[in-house]
């Protein structure tokens, strides 16, 4: 007999997690009045004895499949598919940009992320390329040029080269949000 | 088959006025209207589809809601008909009476000739 309500249990707790996933999509308020109307339902068929697991199956097959409740509940919206602001695939381009320079090749796989991109603007494809050669590391070698005696123009030649590469690495990061790309 | 699709339209577009016409000068609670509606054969296929209804409904201005305790578990929504929930059934109760006539007309006439 416990078996049988927790069989039961388990087929409603599961309708109801279905549900509240599929409506994610939806506004809060609704995705919330939908939720709450389902449940308040599902109780008043228990409360008036509904409680084996056939009964329990043969009540939610009424209702109805969870994804058609929530397109039924999509009235006078338009649905749109929000694309993540930053996708990885960037973050990986601007990553092998400044570092893959150290091991050399993966910093061509940067190059290539970058130019083949559809989040950035030429200009910005450009920019990309104020990422030295070989980024950081091609700061790094460009540093080592000796320049006696250091004077403060070398100094801020310096700070120059190193911090050229982290800029527009940040404005390239900004700028990689979806719906503004220039190809 | 073709039947079967015209009929869920006419199904998505009918629903709401049942749900009025039986909201008219009582009010009653979703799962309660959901039962009534089932009882009338042929009208709801799937239970659910009745409480996004409902809830649009009470966008339109057609119903109000409240909530009252019930004696027994947690409490109900209720649902009552407004001015224009009456007004937009009985413009749509003479619509209809109109146009099934005139499909019935013609499909007796179809089957006399």
């Amino acid at each position: 007999m416990t078996n049988v309500q927790n069989d039961a249990d388990r087929l409603v707790d599961a309708y109801l997690e279905y549900l509240r996933t599929a409506a994610e999509p939806l506004p809060a308020n609704r995705r919330t009045e939908l939720v709450e109307d389902v449940t308040a339902h599902i109780a008043e068929e228990r409360a008036a004895g509904v409680s084996t697991e056939a009964e329990v199956r043969a009540m939610l097959a009424r209702l109805g499949d969870p994804d058609e409740l929530v397109a039924a509940s999509t009235d006078g919206l338009v649905l749109v598919d929000r694309q993540p602001r930053v996708r990885a695939r960037e973050v990986v381009a601007l990553l092998l940009l400044l570092f893959g320079g150290l091991v050399m090749f993966p910093w061509f796989i940067g190059v290539y992320l970058l130019w083949t991109s559809d989040r950035w603007k030429l200009s910005e494809k450009l920019l990309g390329m104020v990422v030295w050669p070989f980024g950081l590391m091609g700061s790094i070698a460009l540093l080592r040029i000796p320049i006696e005696p250091p004077t403060w123009l070398a100094i801020g030649l310096g700070a120059v080269i190193l911090l050229a590469p982290l800029a527009a690495t940040a404005v390239l990061l900004k700028n990689a949000q979806p719906g503004r790309s220039a190809t | 088959m073709v039947a079967e699709k015209v009929f869920t339209q006419l199904r998505r577009g009918t629903l709401e006025f049942c749900v009025l016409a039986l909201l008219q000068g009582q009010e009653r609670y979703g799962f309660e209207l959901v039962k009534a509606l089932g009882e009338v054969d042929g009208l709801v296929t799937t239970e659910g589809t009745i409480y996004p209804l409902l809830a649009r409904l009470r966008r339109e201005g057609l119903v109000e809601t409240t909530w009252r305790e019930s004696g027994s578990g947690p409490p109900r929504r209720y649902y009552q008909s407004t001015t224009e929930g009456r007004q937009a059934l009985a413009a749509f109760t003479a619509d209809w009476e109109r146009f099934r006539n005139s499909v019935d007309t013609v499909l007796g006439r179809g089957r006399q000739g």
